[in-house]
């Protein structure tokens, strides 16, 4: 049942919603469900920060590349698929001409999985000092679990 | 903008390449290092995280992989330190044949019933 409080937080204009991301690329649904909250986001005009923590700093990755499937598959799935760091970027690029899209990676995540230095263009490397402040300053806060 | 921040607990880590559940070093960090009022909520088998006693060790080769001899319930005291309040949920606990007096010092019990309250006295809420 909604009371006065909850319809003045669920009126509450949203400018800026932070979202939390600890999963990898290809064996999860998080990474995708964030790509595509943002995009929706950043049409609406509303300022997004993602902070990428955990196995989720690989997906910023600039040496991913797209692969051939084997020869015997690709009927059915064709001759390569495409690679989430492609579609970081160009949200990334997208958030020049919408509203603002800030993705930061965690500096330590990154060190013990070898990638601090393989971050996109547009990617920050950043603290979790970052993390809170971006708690701090949202309307919104989406957490994605890490076992989702 | 968010002051108070409820950060919930709710599947717990253990045994993997990092000292503790990155989610609660980042957490031990926002309440130490960070102007936020930071809350934590531990429900479902998340409430393993307040249980005293516990150790943690993982050797691989013969090595030890936890070098920190650090635990869960360590860090949860290291929050109340430094001002978090943190509750489990007394149903969840009781599933889990866990009472009161396992639990280290300072961990607050809380009813099923008050979670929507609790969630609802909060700027923003995490679910790790």
């Amino acid at each position: 049942m909604l009371t006065e409080e909850t319809e003045d937080r669920s009126s509450r204009k949203v400018r800026k919603v932070t979202m939390i991301l600890s999963t990898g690329s290809y064996m999860r649904e998080a990474p995708t469900t964030v790509l595509r909250l943002t995009e929706k986001l950043l049409e609406r005009g509303i300022e997004v920060n993602v902070w990428a923590f955990e196995e989720a700093v690989t997906l910023t990755n600039r040496d991913q590349i797209e692969h051939s499937e084997p020869p015997s598959l690709r009927k059915v799935i064709g001759d390569k698929h495409a690679y989430v760091g492609k579609f970081i970027d160009q949200l990334l690029r997208a958030g020049l001409h919408t509203s603002k899209l800030d993705w930061v990676t965690c500096i330590l995540c990154a060190q013990e999985r070898g990638v601090e230095k393989h971050q996109m263009n547009g990617v920050i490397v950043g603290t979790l000092g970052d993390l809170w402040k971006f708690v701090g300053n949202a309307d919104q806060v989406i957490a994605i679990p890490a076992y989702r | 903008m968010a002051n108070h921040v409820l950060v919930i607990f709710e599947k717990p880590i253990y045994l993997s390449f990092e000292p503790v559940d990155p989610h609660l070093f980042a957490t031990a960090l926002g309440t130490a290092d960070t102007p936020l009022e930071i809350s934590v909520l531990l429900k479902d088998s998340g409430v393993n995280y307040a249980v005293s006693k516990q150790q943690v060790s993982l050797k691989i080769l013969g090595q030890e992989v936890q070098e920190a001899d650090t635990t869960p319930a360590r860090l949860l005291a290291f929050m109340m330190e430094h001002g978090a309040r943190v509750r489990v949920v007394e149903e969840h606990l009781t599933a889990r044949g866990l009472d009161p007096g396992d639990l280290i010092d300072g961990v607050e019990r809380i009813s099923e019933g008050k979670i929507a309250r609790l969630v609802e006295e909060h700027d923003s809420v995490i679910v790790w």
